[in-house]
């Protein structure tokens, strides 16, 4: 018996440890070593060729794809070499988005409201060459405003489709190109001089984040430079001496004029002007305002700048002004933070209008990565009096986007939770992103807080303090759609809590091919 | 007695259960054939996709035949490592699982256009791929290219055809014709020549070398933008003339020489380029797969083999070398002989073998160098300087880095994973290290935020905050709060579904996508940075003088990149054997993106530091030309052993380890040593 149970004793203590170090699920979820070694280490396992790339996701083709090859294997065209010696090989695709979003929406009023809508992007794109593009963006769900496809709930009058059947408007029709590539003779080929790139039609313009402009559809023309760097003027003997000191090790006997200290590593201009159906500061299109100005950005060693300049020249109703933004990005931060400041300002060089006030606008942005990475931030905003944007489309996020998702809207044609108002106020918004190990989903929640100083005669007329909590949840279905649920909580001073919860279908109509071996065997001749 | 045998089934239950535990580990069971959907072994669909590819357009081993000078240049060249780096098939395909494979070909098209041009998987392993498009930017990529075709990024028309059809040269057919004219024809492999002059042009690297995705507006690689303001644009000087001249990475003129030569008769001696292209990449896979090799070729055309054979010869044990198989034959005797996969029990097959990596190896050491000559034509220190502050007694040490090129920015292309710097150790009387910077973590990055081991806050490994580099780096705009630095471009801050889609605005107006950018921190050309190092003297007094030693570092990718392409997951459905049924059934997994030529991430980050290994005690360390070694002022050598350090992730300790020394790896191209006091002067 004694020996029985000496036997089975140290059978079963056999078996345990077998056990667990055989199940690779139990080795990575109880050894601490494993954990170390993938936490700090390169892994040393490998993978057979013949399954090298098995079942990595195909490309999903865009709806419509003709002409030329668009990313997919295959013979490129021959084209025809057209005047400007650059060849051309047409093609033609039209990328389609579709969100559909259900949503439920207690008022400060009190009121319940529900509301399903639909909203359809149709993005056309028709190119000569990579940079040479002709583009359409259509929109047949919406009306002429702009409101998408709906069906509201609620009180009787309220309640009904909110439709004008399929809208053939183009909200965007432009060509962009290089300037060589299409009038060599204003900059003779692309060896000289500068990178010249230009757009013409009707386009969206956003600048600084949505700080300074943001206009989904509008008029302009604009050209930009992007290759601007600070050379350094050593001389061939300088060069020379530079090496030979290397040789000897020693210091070089002359140093090079103009090389000292840190230098900007890339600079990009763009000069653009506005003309048609300009949308001001105050969200309403003026038909007589053009805006123009030059937006810049330049890398340093250390830091990012981003510097944006615009005049605004409009009706007496929306008046004229100068727009100046600008932004900051360190490279390295203090504590490992990630930081931005953002800064603006509206200048009115007329009589203030409700689209033109002087103010200005400061956001700080600082962010950490935490836990490999998920990242919490904390945004900081300060306004002082009315600051107004140079243009801004009556559905952008407005220069108060930047600072959280509260202040954000979850999806086109949804109200954001804070307001959007930028007339003089303090606020903060403090969030939370938890990223999935593979990044097919993600949480967001943000705390954030509101509060005017001083005046309250803001332009959406509800300029109480505000403290919200928000929530928005992502997740990935399939290769092309992913849903999210989103939800907010406001307290405003004076009113009801406002809540509201919303789901939002997003997803790219797309053709996913479903063995691409077939297509390798072909060989597409 | 019941408890007896409860015990003994428990216990064996356990037991079978880790049986079947290791058991269903998934083990995926050979390939589709395309055509019947039924399930073909790996040789199978080789054949029948190298049936699909054959001959479609020639191979460089081809025109090997009359330029040979030219294929040793380009066989070890980063044009024709293009291809094969598993680096990049692994960064590709990963990039791939996080944009939901949208992006396609837009990578690989540039690293294997003609595997591309006749509709190759983009994604499959390169055993599995023609040799033509295993070749990368093959002879014919050039000099069949259609010229004028601007910021393309690779996507432009190669025509195919055989080797006697028309090539691409920068004079067209005058010089040809002369030639032809004194000679007899050749069987067939003559060719017309039609002049290109664009070959000659920085415009014609621009279909590559500017690498601008029109669909989200990313310039991720702007070598040729660069170059257009430079100085070197403006005297005239071209890409050409400084990467395929007489040296690497300085317009000293081009070399004379015979462009064609063929059983001992040459052409005319003239003007000619050179096609070694040599830059910071280097290869990290074994000397049986890369370099390109005719011997190899040769093998490989007679008995049907590919890089699946080559895999299984073991360079590192020796084997086919005189000293191993010596050796061998003494182990056979003794009836200890080494058990040798097929083709490789035939010694004369081994002997062949090893000759090849032999001569893969001279042809890898000569590239190193000429990868030094064009680091050293583009970065060096400049003045170096010392001083104590009155006030804190702080020492500063400031060194300046200089570009010496009037081309472009250094590092340029591939700005984002350009692993550049400048390493500094300061050590007192007595050789104690009283300061550092530059210093790298166990997996060979420097301590920046992108190192895994000051990422998780490694309390032996913290932030390097004088750490002087020049990568750049992709900055992703997160949907709250500040921008972020990160090692892979996609942005899924904001979306799970990050799709790569023709941009709703004009990508020449925004220059980039919404949501990210690279932060550019390049050295312009002809300017210096500073580097600028600040120490305390506390506990220094009496320990003086000090002796400084800084090196310019050049690496290809720092490793970090390696560990975030293995981070990358996606669910694959593979086929196993069913348990019950013993049938195959699909299911579904979770895999991480992988690296080609059964290489680990481990296995890559060793060879990112120190190159490919060499067993020198079986192979002959390479000889150096004499004129290259005089050009660079290089001592001549042998090789060296060299000590890094590991990390013991079970006893969280660090050990160094020493091996003998690869060829390529992490290359130093400048080291300034210097003595100062303690009272801050130089000596």
């Amino acid at each position: 018996m004694k020996l029985s149970l000496g036997v089975l004793v140290c059978w079963g203590l056999l078996s345990i440890p077998a056990y667990a170090q055989d199940n690779p699920k139990d080795k990575e979820e109880t050894s601490s070593e494993v954990k170390k070694r993938k936490k700090y280490s390169l892994d040393e396992d490998f993978e057979e060729p013949e399954n090298i790339g098995q079942s990595t996701p195909l490309r999903p083709a865009a709806a419509v794809e003709v002409g030329n090859t668009t990313e997919e294997p295959g013979p490129v065209d021959k084209g025809y070499k057209v005047y400007s010696d650059v060849t051309w090989r047409p093609q033609f695709v039209a990328s389609i988005l579709s969100e559909s979003v259900g949503g439920y929406r207690r008022t400060n009023r009190g009121e319940d409201t529900g509301t399903i809508n639909t909203n359809l992007d149709i993005i056309l794109k028709f190119a000569l060459t990579e940079t040479e593009q002709f583009k359409a963006v259509f929109r047949p769900l919406d009306d002429d405003d702009g409101e998408v496809l709906s069906y509201q709930f609620g009180r009787k009058e309220v309640r009904g489709f909110k439709t004008k059947g399929l809208n053939a408007q183009v909200r965007q029709l432009f060509f962009e190109g290089k300037l060589h590539n299409t009038m060599p003779w204003l900059s003779n080929e692309d060896l000289d001089w500068m990178n010249f790139g230009y757009s013409v039609g009707l386009q969206a313009i956003r600048t600084d984040d949505g700080i300074v402009l943001d206009d989904d559809s509008v008029g302009a023309v604009g050209i930009s430079i992007d290759n601007g760097s600070d050379y350094g003027e050593h001389t061939p003997e300088c060069i020379k001496e530079i090496k030979a000191a290397r040789k000897e090790n020693r210091n070089p006997v002359l140093d090079c004029e103009h090389s000292d200290g840190d230098k900007y590593t890339r600079g990009r201009l763009a000069a653009v002007f506005m003309t048609y159906g300009v949308h001001r500061g105050d969200r309403q299109r003026d038909d007589k305002s053009w805006i123009a100005g030059l937006r810049g950005d330049m890398d340093h060693a250390n830091f990012t700048a981003m510097l944006d300049i615009f005049y605004a020249d409009g009706s007496r109703e929306a008046g004229d002004g100068v727009f100046v933004g600008g932004a900051i990005r360190p490279t390295y931060s203090v504590f490992g933070i990630d930081t931005t400041l953002r800064g603006a300002i509206s200048i009115p060089t007329s009589d203030e209008t409700e689209a033109t006030k002087s103010g200005g606008i400061g956001i700080l942005e600082l962010s950490k990565t935490v836990r490999d990475k998920d990242q919490l931030y904390l945004n900081l905003f300060g306004v002082v009096d009315d600051y107004r944007a140079a243009g801004l489309d009556p559905r952008a996020a407005g220069p108060l986007g930047p600072v959280g998702i509260l202040f954000r809207p979850l999806a086109r044609n949804v109200p954001t939770a804070m307001s959007r108002d930028t007339s003089s106020s303090i606020g903060a918004a403090l969030g939370y992103k938890l990223f999935g190990e593979d990044r097919d989903w993600q949480v967001t929640a943000e705390v954030a807080g509101k509060t005017y100083l001083g005046r309250n005669d803001d332009a959406d007329g509800d300029s109480q303090d505000q403290l919200g909590f928000g929530v928005r949840v992502r997740k990935q279905f399939g290769q092309n759609a992913e849903v999210i649920l989103g939800g907010f909580y406001v307290l405003e001073d004076g009113e009801k809590p406002e809540l509201a919860v919303s789901i939002v279908f997003r997803w790219h109509l797309v053709w996913i091919p479903d063995d691409e071996d077939e297509k390798s065997k072909k060989g597409r001749k | 007695m019941k408890l007896f045998i409860t015990y003994v089934l428990l216990g064996s239950a356990l037991h079978l259960n880790s049986v079947f535990a290791q058991n269903s580990g998934v083990q995926v069971e050979n390939i589709e054939n395309p055509s019947t959907k039924t399930l073909v072994n790996q040789e199978e669909y080789r054949k029948i996709h190298l049936e699909l590819t054959k001959d479609r357009f020639p191979s460089a081993r081809q025109c090997a035949t009359c330029h040979p000078s030219q294929y040793q240049q380009w066989k070890m060249s980063p044009h024709a490592y293009a291809q094969k780096s598993p680096i990049f098939g692994a960064m590709h395909r990963a990039l791939l699982v996080r944009n939901m494979g949208t992006q396609g070909d837009f990578c690989i098209r540039c690293h294997t256009p003609t595997g591309m041009q006749m509709g190759e998987s983009h994604k499959v392993s390169n055993l599995l791929r023609a040799e033509i498009s295993n070749e990368g930017i093959t002879c014919v990529v050039c000099h069949r290219a259609d010229p004028n075709t601007g910021t393309v990024s690779a996507r432009f028309h190669i025509p195919e055809g055989k080797i006697s059809d028309p090539i691409n040269g920068p004079s067209g057919e005058k010089n040809l014709k002369v030639w032809l004219d004194k000679r007899d024809q050749t069987k067939g492999q003559l060719h017309d020549l039609q002049a290109a002059s664009d070959l000659s042009t920085p415009r014609f690297c621009q279909g590559c070398h500017d690498v601008f995705f029109d669909e989200s507006g990313f310039h991720l690689e702007d070598a040729n933008n660069k170059y257009k303001l430079s100085p070197a644009r403006k005297d005239g000087v071209t890409c050409q003339d400084c990467h395929m001249g007489k040296v690497q990475g300085a317009n000293e003129g081009y070399p004379r020489g015979h462009v064609a030569e063929y059983k001992g008769k040459k052409s005319p001696e003239k003007t000619i380029t050179n096609h070694t292209f040599a830059g910071p990449d280097f290869s990290v896979v074994d000397p049986t797969i890369f370099p390109h090799n005719k011997e190899k070729t040769d093998l490989n055309n007679k008995f049907g083999w590919t890089d699946w054979e080559w895999m299984k010869f073991d360079f590192l044990a020796g084997w086919g070398t005189d000293k191993f198989e010596e050796e061998e034959a003494s182990r056979a005797a003794a009836g200890k002989g080494t058990n040798f996969d097929k083709p490789w029990d035939n010694e004369r097959l081994r002997r062949r073998a090893a000759e090849v990596v032999q001569q893969n190896y001279n042809a890898l050491y000569e590239y190193d160098l000429l990868r030094k000559e064009v680091m050293q034509n583009g970065l060096a220190f400049g003045e170096f300087s010392v001083d104590k502050g009155w006030l804190t007694g702080n020492f500063e040490i400031t060194g300046k880095v200089h570009n010496l090129t009037d081309g472009h920015d250094v590092p340029t292309g591939f700005i984002a994973e350009r692993p550049f710097w400048v390493a500094i150790q300061v050590r007192d009387k007595k050789g104690n290290l009283v300061f550092e910077s530059g210093k790298t973590d166990p997996n060979g990055d420097y301590l920046d935020h992108h190192s895994a081991f000051v990422h998780y806050g490694h309390d032996k490994f913290p932030r390097d905050k004088y750490l002087f580099n020049l990568q750049s780096f992709f900055t992703l705009r997160n949907e709250a709060g500040s921008s972020r630095e990160e090692i892979l471009s996609i942005n899924y801050s904001g979306t799970t579904i990050p799709f790569v889609r023709p941009a709703p605005f004009s990508v020449q107006l925004a220059g980039r996508p919404r949501g990210s950018r690279i932060h550019h921190r390049s050295l312009p050309a002809l300017a210096a940075r500073k580097a600028s190092y600040v120490f305390d003297d506390a506990g220094l007094e009496g320990k003086g003088p000090f002796s400084v030693t800084a090196e310019i570092k050049v690496g290809m990718v720092p490793p970090n990149l390696l560990k975030e392409i293995r981070r990358t997951r996606y669910k694959a459905t593979v086929k196993v054997k069913d348990k019950e049924s013993g049938k195959m059934v699909e299911k579904e997994v979770w895999k991480k993106v992988a690296f080609d030529y059964r290489m680990s991430a481990a296995e890559i980050g060793r060879r990112l530091r120190n190159g490919v290994p060499g067993n020198w005690e079986y192979f002959t360390f390479p000889g150096q030309d004499e004129e290259l070694t005089n050009r660079l002022g290089i001592k001549k050598r042998g090789p060296e052993k060299v000590r890094y350090e590991q990390y013991d992730y079970k006893k969280d300790k660090v050990y160094e380890v020493e091996e003998w020394e690869g060829i390529g790896g992490v290359m130093v191209i400048d080291r300034r040593t210097f003595k100062f006091s303690e009272d801050g002067k130089l000596l």
